[in-house]
């Protein structure tokens, strides 16, 4: 049976003369914290190659084969060299390659490596029968032929880092040193040593979280939300809470309640058979302008990612999912024919909780607008004049500012295009899109426009009316002077000059000349030319 | 059905918290749309025994209101002979899809246990009750042991 010896359980120690990054010791190492044993060991900032990390063992080690995993984040250690301290009783014979230490003891290189694109190197036994799962993307090699004596009478191992993959710092992410105690070690320290790596097992195999190896606890997580047996491990806040279901679109309303907009269209058309205007079906609170439900876009790719993983499960095959891809002419739902029967109900009567609709649709809402556009060029082509000449007065600034009305209104010109409201909007789209093709009208479709926002000089003058008539306008009725101008009663101009005339002429019923309406010097006011 | 599995996660709720004024919940296994149960009383006059109400969810369950009616006959200011009860949280213009069947239940309870003759659907009952106390408690305690079911044991 093979031991890690990299492993607090079995007495090793590990140590190393360069200073580590917080958060990154030579401890995690060791540890048998599946988050610290994740994290790994980082060199601090400063600390340039070479490091040497020694791996002190309690008893003397037959390796059969030594795991590196060099990289941690974006850090990597890519040059390598193993060593090994031998007891001086496994001495003999050996004499190659192997430096004198200190109290009989030999250091002997085991290996070294230059990795590449490597992401650890993996040492072994030549003669190591069972073949050792191999980490996916790993350089192994065998221990030099010259170190077959020490590797079976290891009491420390020692990695040095000579070099880091673009001057990065040096980084271990995990050490595994597979093994046995040496045949020269007594029978109570290999029972000891058993004893204590197998009770540190069965800990393990008690603690599911605390896995061994962190692939196979990545994979286990990878594979978690794969594995749905029943209803039940459906995450709660994936279902509706007032339907159970799972939701299409959803909707997080102003008390912070998440629903479905498929829900909250139906619990809207019961209340409006009631007269309510559209709430929140938890607290009731009618939704205004600025308190409504808005698409929980975030928990919606949730959904769509667990129903991506789950869907060869039965119970999700009638689910309603959106797709991502353009073309929303059609539909932006698939499986709920209803929803989308709903959703384009809702496009095209415009009430508050569409909102949600059109936002949804923002990132797809090129296409419509290209939609719109068209259609717009052609109903302006044909209806021309007409719809542009001013006549929109009542036309509501809130449309024009508001984006997902507008997207609503889009849609709506789709459909049907004989209403003037309808051809306002189109008139609006194209002026902002495609100014150059209604350059002849622009000017009086700038009027229309203007005419719908609050005006505070309308009792002195009407924006709303084209600039040639204005231009007429704005100019004395007798002799067409421009400056200093005075308006009547009947909104007809006088030059000051002229109005002086007249008084002087008349002291009472000065008359118009154009109208002939009489009228008081009282009511003569001064016109402003805006 | 919408009402499905809204119905069936309400059913395995209200059986997991275990009411112990409403007992014995019965649902056909073809129609979840429609329950049977024992509402237990703990108030005198009806603390002696127990009434079996039918509760009939509409198909548009949770936009509609479920409808309960009594199938054992009680003495009772807001419940009628036909077994009818006015409720005023499932009554149609007051319904909320939010609401949940058990504190439906909750409120039939504190409504059987605590009648309210100011909304009766027998007035003479809510006359007796308003003005001759005595009179009301005797005559329901005997209409309940006459035709209430018995109460579960536990």
């Amino acid at each position: 049976m093979a031991i890690n010896f990299c492993c607090s359980h079995v007495k090793t120690k590990i140590h190393s003369p360069a200073v580590s990054c917080e958060g990154y010791d030579l401890s995690n190492l060791l540890s048998n914290d599946p988050l610290h044993r994740e994290k790994g060991f980082l060199a601090e900032g400063f600390i340039k190659p070479p490091v040497s990390i020694f791996v002190d063992f309690f008893c003397y080690v037959n390796i059969s084969h030594v795991l590196v995993w060099t990289e941690v984040g974006r850090q990597k250690s890519d040059g390598l060299e193993l060593y090994v301290k031998t007891g001086s009783a496994a001495e003999k014979g050996e004499s190659s390659h192997s430096s004198q230490g200190h109290g009989g003891e030999s250091i002997v290189r085991i290996g070294s490596c230059r990795l590449k694109n490597e992401s650890g190197l993996m040492l072994r036994k030549y003669t190591y029968r069972t073949e050792p799962i191999v980490p996916s993307n790993f350089l192994v090699k065998n221990f030099n032929s010259s170190s077959r004596f020490a590797v079976q009478n290891a009491s420390s191992l020692e990695i040095k880092i000579y070099s880091t993959a673009n001057s990065t710092v040096p980084a271990l992410k995990r050490i595994e040193i597979w093994g046995n105690p040496s045949h020269s070690c007594s029978k109570e320290v290999r029972k000891m040593i058993s004893d204590l790596w197998n009770r540190a097992n069965s800990i393990v195999d008690r603690q599911p979280p605390d896995i061994k190896q962190a692939d196979k606890k990545l994979k286990e997580e990878d594979s978690k939300p794969t594995s749905v047996e029943n209803e039940n491990s459906v995450p709660d806040e994936f279902l509706d809470p007032i339907t159970c279901e799972i939701m299409a679109i959803p909707m997080t309303l102003p008390s912070g309640k998440v629903i479905d907009l498929s829900t909250l269209e139906k619990f809207n058309d019961v209340e409006s058979t009631w007269g309510r205007a559209p709430c929140d079906p938890f607290t009731g609170i009618s939704f205004t302008k600025t308190r409504f439900a808005i698409p929980d876009s975030a928990l919606k790719s949730r959904i769509d990612q667990f129903l991506v993983e789950n869907g060869h499960l039965k119970q999700f095959k009638g689910v309603g999912r959106t797709v991502g891809h353009a073309n929303l002419n059609h539909s932006i739902l698939i499986g709920k024919t209803s929803e989308v029967e709903l959703a384009k109900k809702h496009l095209s009567d415009s009430s508050i909780p569409s909102l949600g609709i059109s936002a949804f649709k923002t990132h797809n809402s090129s296409s419509v607008f290209k939609d719109g556009i068209s259609h717009s060029q052609s109903t302006s082509r044909d209806h021309g004049k007409e719809s542009l000449s001013g006549k929109n007065e009542n036309c509501d600034s809130e449309n024009l500012n508001d984006q997902n009305r507008t997207n609503v209104k889009r849609k709506s010109c789709e459909q049907a295009v004989d209403t003037s409201k309808k051809m306002k909007t189109s008139s609006f789209l194209s002026l902002k899109d495609h100014e150059d093709m209604l350059e002849d009208t622009l000017d009086s479709a700038i009027g229309s426009v203007l005419s719908g926002l609050p005006s505070f000089l309308k009792s002195s003058a009407q924006p709303s009316v084209s600039k040639d008539r204005d231009s007429e306008r704005h100019a004395c009725k007798e002799c067409n002077s421009v400056s200093c101008l005075f308006s009547l009663p009947c909104e007809h101009l006088l030059c000051r000059s002229c109005l002086v005339k007249k008084s002087s002429e008349k002291n009472e019923h000065m008359k118009c000349i154009t109208c002939k309406l009489s009228f008081n010097s009282g009511d003569v006011k001064r016109f402003h030319n805006i | 059905m919408a009402a499905t599995r809204r119905l069936q996660k309400e059913l395995q709720d209200i059986r997991c918290s275990g009411l112990k004024s409403f007992r014995d919940i019965q649902v056909d296994d073809s129609n979840i749309l429609s329950w049977q149960g024992l509402i237990v009383p703990d108030n005198s006059p009806y603390n002696k025994g127990a009434f079996r109400i039918e509760i009939l969810f509409p198909a548009e369950y949770p936009f509609k209101p479920p409808k309960i009616s009594f199938k054992t006959k009680i003495y009772h200011p807001n419940i009628d002979e036909k077994g009818q009860v006015c409720l005023p949280i499932i009554s149609a213009e007051n319904w909320k899809p939010a609401t949940k069947t058990d504190q439906v239940i909750q409120a039939l309870v504190a409504l059987v246990n605590d009648p309210e003759p100011e909304h009766p659907l027998r007035a003479d009952l809510a006359e007796e009750f308003l003005k001759d106390r005595k009179k009301f408690v005797k005559n329901a305690e005997e209409y309940t042991k006459k035709h209430s079911e018995k109460r579960p044991s536990d």
